[in-house]
């Protein structure tokens, strides 16, 4: 790495950037597996330790400056271009198909994807997704092995583009004094996995904003120079969202991801996702914007008057140390049905899962629910510092949304899911045997992701330079220590290959794809293509189950997912009152079969809310009883990694009743379909490498699928 | 006449002209050498090669990479004899932050740290400059090598070349009655029963399950059908119609076709078979992919041809011949 040394501020830069990253210990830590870190005692303290340093920093109130002004004007898009896809005049079904996806994902564009080595380009994305292999930075190919139906490129908003364009010398921006330390940073001989060069990346990752933005403030970086290269990028993003949608075959949108965090580093983050490509701001609003999500909301609302209808997705709501679904706003007052509105006229959906961790639940506060321990990423986004559960689970939010609408204001928590996976190499990641994370150059071996140790005396340098580096700076070490081998510490062993963006939509078309995202008929998967179905409705019976036409029947005469359940129409007395769920899934046939399909309930009384989960139907035709399935015999073999595929189901099925339903009881219901185990992809790097599964990391992994809640509003 | 001749002079000049022009014959004026490199320079190449394959390079493959080499010191030179290296603001920033890095900034204004740099020839060791001299001499010399827009007979060409890989796959629109595994006892009654009373699609629907994923899917390629029904299912649909007897695109029944959740008798309401793809249909994406491939060899030929102005050194001559393309 040429330029490495001539950075100057190097150390510093460094510390940050391995505070980012790191985490301490060793024995102790060894068994902590990543749902438990709540409870040891050194993560905690050091989780005090960064707590008190960044109040000491949000004291000074420069933690998320403003430097750009908002603004709505629309991208002047030339006629000839707007809307010239040709739409072939195909014959549109009427039932509804599941479609999947990812709806975000990461290029070249995003600083840090720029810093990890990425450089696909958003075309390259798209070209990903539609089956064509394409590279990661570490030198070895991407490739799914079945297409994705729609795919949307969400690259950071704040500083779209602005690395790769300081990098690449051709550019008119790279000519300024900022671009220099940047030049090159992905030309080929600097393209190492050595530790000069993933230092001086880590450095890249963690000084390139606030040396941006100091930048800026103090005008030695021209504000519209910035812009422009960001609406070059932006505008590149969507020509290549517009050349590569075949509507019927691949769907892509205009998106990007809105970055912001609160003074604690709770996790802010949304994607915004546009309907179509005729009208678009021609800018994105970002962080540098405004760091209060409110200003995004009125931003889009402003834009929904001129014509520009999108949508916000939250994600990492589990990194958020309780900021994501807190029940005051930004300016630390109550929630009230304004603010309520707002928000779920702007965010119908969350994204409940992605490579960065579940956001279902945490065992902290599903307490009864055996399978809360999923995938759970314990950390503040990028830092080693823990997240507050409460307030950061989509669950936890669904029930207090019931909560506040039981106090007669509007539930801004009423959302529905998908998953996505957070990729920052262009590519998705979400098959367990073939995962590579999404950190580019610095996730492109086993060792770096941390599943098996770094061997020899490499590994016991670093462990030792790690160390010594962690000593001086007072933070957490790169290296931990287990069982005397070396292991990459931090938050990326806890990284998950997760998940899917699924909807229920009539046709592959922006406008079918985004009307089942307003209505929330979508789904959530952990990487698998299971299907998953439910609806509610006074008339359903068990031969729903059996007819041909039961589908047909439950969207006639009920609510599908993401759908209201009002009180029974008590005129129609021949039906009954208590309503049926029917709730089907599938299996996804390049995975394992079916276990257990669930039911998922939360309720909001006098006493407060509650919640259950419900096994309703199992493999093998087993009767639930006390609403679990008794073990269908499910056996993974760690050390190939092979199933006893004869076990578990391809379909399950059941029309299931609320034996608890109270009709002036606020509730909802969704269900979750879980697959037998299989080998976490942690697993599949050691066998690979021939070395035991890294302790403290979970081996298997049940597979899921979760759909949007169908909520009963009294 | 002869004593106007008999002139030193002149025969100093005569003289001289002959001499001039037998060491222009004799000696040619010595070119500009590029290469060797040096064992290092190559051992690094070797690294970076193994480091982003993951194995190690062929003797053709180090061969090619020295070349490779070779042509980019050859732009460095090209570069520097145009004097790009003293009028690019990226070299020029470049070289100032390289002077003060080296702790040889202290009380000099920038023209002087540059011209420093410059005096210390700096400049001919630093990879970002060598790879903006490189970028700008390869932009000089595409621009006076243009290659023509891709007329109508290369893009036949092309289209002609990658038909396979343009192929359009085969289409189906089918509808389906399901029987799960615990109903596929009653497959064949079924069965029986839409044949014996010529039932229509819509009747005969009623008597399967319902299928999660649909019952009705229109224009589906075969990759499209197996992520809903398996593999097996396609497999299996497929070897049902090329056994039927009639190969003529009309609805019909096919089955049972087993698949991944139960067995499926399949009423095909279409079929179009795989097809070649129509010229106008890719037009664009070839159009594309010319135009870029066009620009990549034009700059290579460019690049080529710059060779004959240089004195080679280190470079396997084979190396440089393969490129047939420029000829």
């Amino acid at each position: 790495m040429k330029n490495v040394a001539k950075k100057p501020k190097l150390l510093v830069s460094m510390v940050m950037a391995l505070f980012l990253t790191a985490c301490s210990d060793d024995s102790d830590l060894a068994s902590t597996l990543p749902a438990e870190a709540h409870s040891n005692a050194r993560i905690v303290a050091s989780t005090a330790a960064t707590d008190a340093l960044l109040t000491e920093r949000a004291k000074d109130g420069n933690w998320g400056p403003q430097v750009f002004e908002t603004e709505t004007k629309l991208l002047q898009i030339d006629d000839e271009e707007a809307g010239t896809e040709e739409r072939n005049q195909v014959e549109i079904p009427k039932e509804r198909k599941a479609y999947f996806g990812d709806l975000h994902v990461h290029t070249t564009y995003s600083f840090d994807g720029y810093a990890f080595g990425t450089l696909a380009t958003p075309y390259d994305a798209y070209r990903f997704a539609k089956g064509e292999a394409i590279a990661n930075p570490a030198g070895f190919n991407m490739q799914l092995s079945r297409p994705l139906d729609f795919y949307a490129v969400t690259d950071h908003a704040m500083f779209l583009g602005l690395v790769e364009a300081a990098a690449d010398t051709s550019t008119e921006f790279s000519k300024n004094a900022f671009s220099e330390p940047y030049h090159g940073l992905n030309a080929p001989e600097n393209m190492g996995a050595g530790a000069l060069s993933i230092i001086n990346r880590l450095s890249t990752y963690g000084s390139f904003l606030p040396t941006a933005v100091a930048q800026i403030q103090s005008g030695e970086l021209d504000r519209a120079e910035v812009l422009g290269v960001v609406r070059t990028a932006w505008r590149d993003s969507i020509d290549a969202a517009d050349q590569f949608y075949d509507p019927g075959s691949f769907t892509t949108f205009a998106a990007y991801e809105y970055t912001s965090s609160s003074a604690d580093r709770g996790n802010l983050h949304r994607n915004v996702i546009f309907e179509g490509t005729e009208k678009l701001p021609r800018e994105p609003f970002s962080r540098l914007h405004s760091i209060n999500p409110e200003d995004l909301w009125q931003w889009m609302d402003d834009l929904r008057a001129k014509g520009v209808e999108s949508l916000a997705i939250p994600h990492n709501s589990n990194g958020s140390n309780g900021q994501m679904f807190k029940l005051v706003d930004w300016a630390g007052d109550p929630l009230d049905g304004k603010y309520a509105k707002q928000r779920i006229r702007n965010e119908p959906i969350v994204e409940i899962t992605q490579i960065k961790g579940t956001s279902e639940t945490h065992p902290i506060l599903s307490s009864r629910d055996e399978w809360a321990d999923f995938e759970i990423m314990p950390y503040r986004v990028a830092t080693t510092a823990l997240s507050k559960p409460e307030g950061s689970y989509v669950r936890e939010a669904l029930l207090n949304g019931l909560a506040l609408e039981q106090q007669g204001m509007t539930n801004p928590y009423q959302f529905g899911f998908i998953g996505s996976s957070d990729t920052h190499s262009a590519a998705s990641q979400n098959v367990e045997s073939n995962f590579v994370s999404k950190l580019g150059l610095l996730s492109g071996t086993a060792e770096q992701r941390g599943s098996i140790p770094v061997a020899g005396i490499a590994g016991e340098l670093s462990y030792q330079a790690a160390t010594a580096l962690s000593k001086i700076r007072g933070g957490d070490s790169l290296r931990l220590k287990i069982d005397g081998d070396v292991y990459t510490a931090g938050a990326v062993p806890t990284f998950g290959a997760s998940g899917v963006a699924a909807a229920w939509a009539e046709e592959n078309t922006r406008e079918s794809l985004y009307r089942s995202f307003r209505r929330k008929e979508v789904f959530a998967t952990s990487g698998p293509r299971m299907q998953i179905r439910l609806f509610a409705g006074y008339g359903f019976d068990e031969s729903m189950l059996t007819d041909a036409d039961g589908i047909e029947r439950a969207y006639a005469t009920g609510v599908t997912m993401g759908g209201n359940l009002v009180p029974f129409d008590t005129a129609e007395k021949s039906k009954s009152v208590n309503p049926g769920f029917l709730v089907m899934a599938s299996a996804d046939t390049e995975s394992a079969p079916l276990q257990r399909l669930q039911i998922v309930k939360g309720w909001v009384d006098s006493a407060g809310t509650h919640e259950d989960v419900i096994d309703v139907a199992c493999a093998g035709g087993l009767v639930p009883s006390n609403n679990r399935c008794p073990d269908n015999g499910a056996k993974v073999d760690i050390s190939d990694c092979s199933i006893n595929e004869a076990t578990g189901a391809g379909q399950l099925s059941a029309l299931w009743r609320d034996p608890e339903f109270n009709e002036d009881q606020r509730a909802f219901y969704y269900a979750r379909v879980i697959e037998n185990p299989t080998c976490r992809w942690s697993t599949w790097d050691a066998m690979r490498a021939g070395v035991e599964p890294r302790p403290g990391l979970p081996t298997t992994i049940q597979e899921r699928a979760w759909s949007s809640p169908i909520h009963y509003l009294p | 006449m002869l004593a106007r001749l008999n002139k030193p002079w002149l025969h100093f000049i005569v003289l001289g002209a002959i001499f001039y022009q037998l060491q222009s014959a004799l000696l040619p004026e010595s070119k500009p050498v590029v290469g060797p490199l040096s064992e290092a320079r190559i051992s690094l190449l070797k690294e970076q090669w193994t480091r982003s394959t993951g194995r190690n390079p062929s003797s053709e493959q180090i061969a090619k990479f020295i070349a490779v080499e070779l042509d980019r010191d050859m732009l460095v030179q090209m570069a520097l004899d145009l004097d790009y290296h003293l009028y690019d603001s990226i070299v020029t920033q470049r070289l100032i932050l390289n002077m003060k890095f080296l702790q040889l900034a202290e009380g000099k204004s920038d023209a002087e740290l540059f011209k420093e740099a410059l005096e210390m020839q700096l400049h001919l060791d630093d990879e970002v400059v060598k790879r903006r001299l490189i970028q700008m001499v390869e932009q000089r010399l595409l621009a006076s090598n243009l290659p023509l827009k891709p007329d109508a007979a290369e893009i036949e060409a092309v289209f002609n070349q990658r038909r396979e890989v343009l192929k359009r796959p085969a289409l189906y629109s089918i509808e389906h009655v399901f029987f799960p595994t615990e109903r596929t006892s009653e497959v064949a009654v079924a069965i029986e029963q839409i044949k014996d009373q010529d039932l229509d699609v819509k009747a005969a629907k009623k008597l399967g399950s319902p299928f999660l994923q649909g019952h009705h899917f229109i224009n589906q390629t075969p990759d499209q059908l197996a992520r809903n029904f398996g593999k097996i299912f396609v497999r299996e649909l497929e070897s049902e119609l090329n056994s039927t007897a009639t190969k003529a695109n009309r609805p019909r029944w096919l089955g049972p076709v087993p698949s991944a959740y139960g067995v499926h008798y399949v009423w095909l309401a279409h079929y179009t078979p795989a097809r070649d793809a129509l010229l106008n249909e890719v037009k664009q994406q070839l159009l594309q992919d010319l135009a870029y491939s066009a620009n990549k060899l034009a700059l290579r030929c460019a690049i080529v041809a710059q060779r004959a102005k240089f004195d080679w050194r280190g470079g396997e001559q084979e190396a440089f011949d393969k490129e047939e393309l420029c000829k």
